[in-house]
């Protein structure tokens, strides 16, 4: 997110347009947001079709709230992934038998979504590490996978998840911990 | 393995390459300024009778599997009422055909006729007493 933190200033303009009904300018801060949002709701429910469909909806929930949105209250990032986030809360409410992810899921979705630019890592302890998160609580999964796949910080996890910075911190500790317990390769 | 190598190798590993095959904008758009259309979410809503069904079963289990630590406790409790219950009718059931043995055993005991009963010997019918002259003498 660090790049998105970089034009700050361009996208909050882009916003107050988005807000007094600019389609292009939101179409912008659309392909913006679309990337980062995708990869956190993709790396959750870890199946692309659904990611794609979920993200769609969050886009339209976007739409809709935007021009109620007060930005001095809430940062883009934490408005753009706390709609995300609830739009994947409703996603699992409604299919919960979908949020046990099985072994051999999480295996094809470490052999397909690999980071390409990174050659240093193997299939095989991907998978590893992946199981291991799997087997944390639904909080320490929501917390890992915003603070590494969108490198968030602790404030902006505490805005999107609506607890305190304090509490994600010791949260991330623990998963941490327990991760370091679990991964077994 | 320090704990940032250790974050290293968790950043890498949850890290995608998956590019999102997005729609455009603009569909996105069309859909909105057109509910009838909606999501691929709302597509899914748009079903067959036949998935319609499917979809049903597939929630039951769902709340099923969801709510199995209140349900299962429910069911074995109703389960155990629906046996008690029956096993009280069959016991009426039962009561009522005891009785009933009981009262043919009785009927049967007084059907026996046991010959030897003074109780049941016979003295005599209509059978003129011989002694009797007084019937002999209208005979004559």
């Amino acid at each position: 997110m660090k790049e998105v933190d970089e034009n700050q200033e361009h996208l909050k303009s882009l916003i107050l347009l988005a807000k007094a009904g600019d389609d292009k300018a939101f179409e912008e801060v659309y392909n913006t947001y679309y990337t980062p949002l995708y990869r956190y709701i993709f790396t959750r429910v870890k199946n692309r079709q659904e990611a794609e469909d979920i993200t769609a909806t969050a886009f339209m929930k976007i739409w809709k709230s935007i021009s109620s949105w007060d930005m001095n209250h809430t940062s883009p990032i934490s408005f753009f992934f706390t709609v995300a986030r609830n739009t994947l809360i409703d996603y699992f409410r409604k299919n919960a038998h979908k949020e046990i992810v099985s072994d051999e899921v999480i295996m094809q979705y470490a052999e397909e979504n690999g980071d390409s630019d990174n050659e240093s890592i193997s299939v095989e302890l991907r998978g590893a590490i992946l199981q291991a998160v799997s087997q944390l609580s639904e909080d320490q999964q929501e917390i890992i996978t915003l603070f590494y796949t969108n490198d968030l910080t602790y404030k902006e996890i505490a805005e999107i998840t609506g607890k305190k910075e304090d509490a994600i911190r010791q949260t991330h500790s623990r998963a941490i911990k327990r991760l370091r317990d679990l991964y077994k390769y | 393995m320090t704990n940032q190598e250790f974050e290293n190798i968790i950043k890498k590993s949850l890290k995608t390459n998956a590019s999102p095959d997005r729609g455009s904008f603009s569909h996105l758009l069309s859909i909105l300024n057109n509910p009838v259309t909606e999501t691929k979410q709302v597509r899914y809503s748009i079903q067959t009778p036949t998935s319609n069904i499917i979809s049903r079963i597939t929630s039951f289990i769902s709340i099923w599997r969801s709510n199995r630590i209140i349900l299962v406790p429910s069911f074995i409790l109703l389960l155990f009422i629906g046996i008690f219950s029956l096993s009280m009718h069959t016991t009426t059931y039962g009561s009522s055909i005891e009785q009933l043995a009981q009262k043919d055993e009785s009927i049967k005991e007084l059907a026996i006729v046991d010959d030897d009963d003074p109780a049941l010997s016979i003295t005599g019918f209509d059978e003129p007493d011989i002694n009797d002259l007084s019937i002999l003498q209208n005979d004559l």
